[in-house]
């Protein structure tokens, strides 16, 4: 009882928290935005804009109103669900239907590559930690380096290149989206998410690998090998508990890799997703589009900051 | 009467650090024995090598450490040639080990009560761990068993949790208990209890005792018998009255009129010259640097154990006639 009334009074700390975050993110955003060069008239109207078609559009989208009118415009819309439409990108489409239909691609991609950090990261780390100073110790932590270091979007390539163009065994371009079929968005979705992936396994598996070496040689294993418990035993309860303590915290901590890796690695792979949908209205100053995109992201990350926080707590009773 | 059963034999024990070529030594030599029942106190300075012999016995050193004896029989069975999974069944049940450090000794995500579940499920005979448990806490002097099991280590002083560990290795029943410094880092009035408590249950579970320690005073109250480390190597042993009242070696005398000078609060206190814990010297005895007593000869070839009284040996030159 008195663990459910804690848990209860988290989760109540955790959404004021995240809906205070949101706000200052939506904050943000807008004026960022405002604050560029660039003019959604032109970009809708091109070279055959008139001084008198720019205003007419100006004055259709209210961008004339003061700065602060039109964020609270914005703001009490999107509190209530409402995003508007898009200026540009699909022109008086509804937002809420056009992030709608390319969030499930974005959210399925995402969830995939962490599953794939997850995995190698796991088995990664482990067998590091556990054959630590030996050469398959070495090569794994070469390769995390690699992973850490490669920019996404050469890693992208690389892959295309080696596994599409060269070996053949994944499409190089296009998704198919999870609600159609599922095997084909796991097979087709394949690199997009290890390209995402990489650098956040190579995170994990250091992590992972620093934190089982640290609880390796704590007393308590000593102990736990003096009272003659076996050594799966010592690993699983003893050492690979407690190095989940750290581990999770870095996945809460590195969640925004997710974010910068679908912007672009969607756009090279060609998923209809949100990053893409992004990358798409920022270049064609679609202001509430952008804005729509931005805060679904940040939510996400909030979101999965918080999960990771709750599972912290249930896991070091030091933080409870 | 005849004397009881020796349960551990050590001969010839000797542990270095490092790698090959490179290593150092930190026991080098060590030949003793227990008896069923007994408790020998392993006393010295930090550094002497007493908690790495303490470890060396459980086969507990870390992996860049080597170990090896010419005899080391646990009940007459010989403990040397075990594979380290035949060792892991008489760890705990039969030679089990009390730390320095209780908050440490406890894995901090879980409760109490699992890590003595744990420790009872180890010896696997029983029912009903928890009302085992319970007995048990109370056993070893903790009132509310229920709240203890129910906490987290963290949620627990030292004194408390040193009981606690001193309950798991009850429960395993061992016949032989390796308490490395128990009482370490408590304060005096815990200190007293647990130690208390220590020969209590040794005597309940008839077990043997090897006590680790730096004081002089608690093994003389614990101990049957004391053995005293100097640079890897027993350098004196014998009966507690023996050894504290009629100390042979230079440095156990040292140690003796130190720790006297301690108790009496004396202004100046009686100090042994030299520093502990420098270079061992290749040939010789490796007090030499250090001792008053120093013959031309202590330098040229070491001192072997010499008998100096009735079952008390001394590693001096002073005492080889």
């Amino acid at each position: 009882m008195r663990e459910l009334i804690s848990l209860l009074a988290r989760v109540a700390q955790g959404a004021g928290a995240i809906l205070l975050l949101a706000l200052l993110g939506a904050a943000a955003v807008f004026f960022a935005m405002r604050a560029g060069h660039g003019d959604p008239a032109l970009a809708v109207l091109g070279d055959m804009a008139t001084p008198e078609t720019i205003a007419a559009f100006r004055l259709k989208w209210q961008l004339n109103d003061p700065l602060l009118v039109q964020f609270w415009r914005w703001l009490s819309g999107a509190l209530i669900g409402d995003f508007g439409a898009s200026m540009v990108v699909a022109t008086g489409e509804p937002i809420v239907k056009l992030v709608g239909s390319r969030l499930p691609n974005t959210l399925f991609v995402g969830a995939y590559a962490l599953a794939l950090a997850l995995v190698i990261s796991l088995i990664a780390g482990t067998i590091s930690a556990l054959r630590h100073g030996k050469l398959i110790d070495s090569a794994s932590t070469s390769l995390a380096v690699l992973g850490i270091s490669m920019p996404d979007f050469w890693l992208s390539y690389a892959l295309i290149y080696a596994l599409a163009l060269g070996l053949g065994i994944f499409p190089s371009y296009g998704f198919t989206t999870p609600s159609l079929s599922l095997a084909g968005a796991l097979y087709s979705g394949f690199l997009p998410a290890l390209a995402i992936a990489a650098p956040m396994a190579a995170a994990f598996t250091r992590i992972l690998r620093t934190a089982l070496l640290e609880t390796l040689f704590r007393d308590h294993v000593r102990v736990a090998r003096s009272l003659g418990h076996s050594e799966n035993f010592i690993f699983l309860h003893h050492v690979f508990r407690n190095a989940l303590i750290p581990y999770v915290t870095v996945i809460g901590l590195q969640v925004r890799y997710l974010l910068g890796g679908t912007v672009v690695v969607e756009r090279i792979f060609g998923v209809n997703g949100v990053g893409s949908l992004m990358v798409d209205a920022a270049f064609a100053r679609d202001y509430p589009l952008v804005q729509a995109c931005a805060l679904v992201f940040l939510a996400c990350v909030l979101l999965v900051n918080f999960a990771v926080d709750l599972i912290c707590t249930r896991l070091d009773p030091r933080r409870a | 009467m005849s004397a009881p059963a020796i349960l551990l034999e050590v001969e010839d024990l000797h542990t270095s650090f490092g790698i090959k070529g490179r290593r150092t030594p930190a026991v080098r030599g060590v030949s003793f024995m227990i008896r069923e029942g007994e408790a020998l106190g392993l006393i010295g300075e930090s550094g002497s090598g007493k908690t790495v012999t303490g470890l060396s016995l459980l086969r507990l050193l870390p992996e860049h450490a080597h170990m090896d004896a010419t005899v080391l029989n646990y009940r007459g069975r010989d403990v040397l040639g075990m594979s380290d999974e035949a060792f892991r069944a008489i760890r705990g049940v039969d030679l089990a080990m009390i730390f320095q450090d209780p908050v440490g000794s406890f894995n901090p995500a879980k409760r109490i009560g699992w890590h003595l579940e744990q420790a009872i499920l180890r010896r696997g005979d029983t029912q009903d761990w928890h009302a085992e448990a319970e007995a048990i806490l109370a056993d070893v002097g903790i009132r509310a068993p229920e709240r203890v099991l129910g906490s987290y280590p963290h949620q627990l002083s030292g004194g408390m949790l040193q009981r606690a560990l001193l309950a798991m290795i009850i429960a395993l029943r061992p016949s032989l208990i390796i308490a490395d410094e128990p009482t370490t880092n408590l304060d005096n009035l815990v200190e007293r209890q647990i130690l208390e408590l220590i020969r209590t249950h040794q005597r309940k579970l008839g077990a043997s005792v090897l006590f680790i320690t730096h004081d002089l005073a608690i093994a003389g109250e614990i101990c049957d018998r004391i053995a005293v480390m100097y640079a890897g190597q027993i350098i004196e042993i014998g009966p507690t009255r023996e050894v504290l009242e009629r100390p042979k070696h230079p440095y156990a005398a040292g140690l003796l009129a130190t720790s006297a000078s301690l108790d009496r609060g004396d202004a100046e206190l009686h100090e042994l010259p030299g520093e502990p814990g420098g270079a061992i010297p290749v040939r010789g005895c490796a007090f030499a640097p250090r001792c008053a007593q120093a013959m031309a000869a202590c330098s040229e070839r070491s001192p072997p154990l010499v008998v100096v009284g009735p079952d008390h040996l001394a590693r001096c030159l002073l005492h080889e006639h």
